[in-house]
């Protein structure tokens, strides 16, 4: 036990990076994310099947890949970028494609006649989508969006393999630093992942609930 | 950023790391899903039971599974990795099997498990209580065992409803195999940072890799959505009305 007592602050102070990372990420990709799910909704060809296919390429690939590639990819065109923006470009590349599908899912649940009316007054096609679906759609999203804030708070432990000194990278060096208390460690990074998840899970059950009328 | 020189993923020394690699990830793959879905098939069935003596099982499983979700795969791979495996009374019960694969390899695939199986388990309870507790009842009442009912009953039904959202499980699976680098296991991401580290071709040693992972994804969805419909026209019913369900995608 006492190696996680004189390691914690240097162990917690790696959650500014995991929140850092978890909360650029969820926010960039919200917007990506709807662009996406609006293109894919769109029935203009051109822009519907670009949507699909980056949609549905980006969802067959590891997370990791993308954070490798795009940090390798910044280097080697010889920009100087820290570990710890590359990391978040990743997670928005990946993660609105996820956030593209939780907004697809909340569109289609809008009743079709609330854009046939809004089309019906004048609105045109994007106005409509803007001033009468989307803030509706928005509003069922909540929770969804909230559960994929635990999963990306869970995925950012990836960005260790780059070097972030995110939370699990220093509970990671530490382990391998002491050498003896495999479980004190790793058991103090799973308790702290999971407060943080289940918490977050359960403010998302909660809303589910409340919204549910 | 240099130009792009395909030899060093088409050439022979490319073409045998990523083959190797290749050859990691399927089987890590593999013994994920099998170990997962009977993992997860035997904690859903705790779940869903209704004996009264039953009951602390019933908590421990719901706050297992609660954990285990809860915690990202690098933590269940570590555990397993540093913590688990660094005993030497675990060496020595896995001594027969370090023959064939390293311990690493077989932390993996229990990280693998550990981290899955608590939502392929989500995926067969609410398969097993979309049954309808009248087809237990009338199949209890025509004289068959608990065991039997649930074999030969609810069972064959629960599996054709949760093959895409299993479909789902079992991509998540392969993706997820590609974390184990971290611990050292040569999979594809692992020799694709290795060609890249030799030849800093970024461009072609990671996009063969994606492009890999895209196809065994895909294909693996692709299967599933075979397998399905198969199931459907065999035994259509129903229970399972043409369209009422969703087709397999692909997921975390």
């Amino acid at each position: 036990m006492d190696a996680i007592w004189e390691n914690l602050p240097y162990m917690l102070a790696g959650l500014k990076y995991t929140f850092g990372i978890a909360a650029i990420g969820i926010f960039f990709s919200f917007f990506l994310g709807t662009l996406l799910a609006v293109l894919r909704l769109s029935p203009i060809k051109w822009l519907h099947y670009p949507a699909v296919v980056y949609i549905e390429v980006v969802r067959s690939v590891p997370l990791i890949l993308f954070i490798f590639f795009i940090y390798f990819l910044i280097a080697g065109m010889g920009y100087n970028i820290s570990s710890f923006a590359s990391a978040s470009v990743a997670v928005v590349v990946f993660i609105s494609t996820y956030i593209a599908e939780i907004v697809r899912a909340g569109i289609l649940s809008i009743d079709s006649g609330q854009m046939e009316a809004a089309r019906a007054t004048g609105l045109s096609y994007a106005r409509a989508m803007r001033l009468v679906v989307l803030p509706q759609a928005v509003r069922r999203m909540v929770p969804a969006l909230v559960s994929e804030f635990t999963i990306v708070i869970k995925e950012s432990s990836l960005a260790m393999v780059i070097g972030v000194p995110e939370f699990f990278n220093r509970v990671f060096t530490t382990n391998a630093r002491v050498l003896t208390e495999p479980f004190a460690l790793l058991g103090f990074a799973a308790f702290v992942y999971f407060v943080i998840c289940f918490s977050l899970s359960w403010w998302s059950r909660r809303l589910e609930i409340r919204m549910d009328v | 950023m240099e130009g792009l020189d395909w030899n060093v993923i088409l050439g022979p020394e490319g073409r045998h790391m990523l083959a190797s690699g290749l050859a990691i990830t399927l089987q890590l793959s593999v013994y994920g899903i099998v170990f997962s879905t009977l993992a997860g098939l035997l904690i859903a069935m705790g779940r869903v039971s209704t004996a009264p003596a039953l009951a602390p099982l019933r908590w421990f499983l719901a706050g297992v599974t609660e954990v285990c979700r809860n915690i990202p795969l690098l933590v269940h791979l570590a555990v397993w990795n540093f913590g688990v495996f660094g005993f030497a009374a675990v060496h020595a019960f896995t001594e027969p099997l370090t023959a064939f694969y390293s311990t690493q390899f077989l932390a993996s695939i229990c990280a693998l498990v550990t981290y899955r199986c608590s939502y392929v388990a989500e995926v067969f309870r609410s398969g097993l209580q979309s049954i309808p507790k009248g087809q237990i009842e009338a199949a209890m009442a025509t004289g068959l065992s608990y065991r039997a009912t649930m074999r030969r009953v609810v069972l064959p039904q629960v599996f054709r409803i949760v093959i895409p959202p299993l479909g789902n499980q079992y991509v998540g699976v392969t993706k997820n195999t590609s974390v184990v680098l971290v611990i050292g296991v040569p999979d594809l991401v692992f020799q694709a940072y290795q060609i890249e580290s030799v030849t800093f071709q970024v461009f072609l040693a990671f996009g063969a890799v994606m492009a890999i992972f895209s196809l065994v994804c895909l294909a693996e969805s692709a299967l599933l959505n075979v397998l399905a419909s198969h199931l459907d026209r065999r035994w259509g019913g129903a229970a399972m009305a043409k369209g009422a369900r969703p087709a397999a995608t692909v997921t975390a």
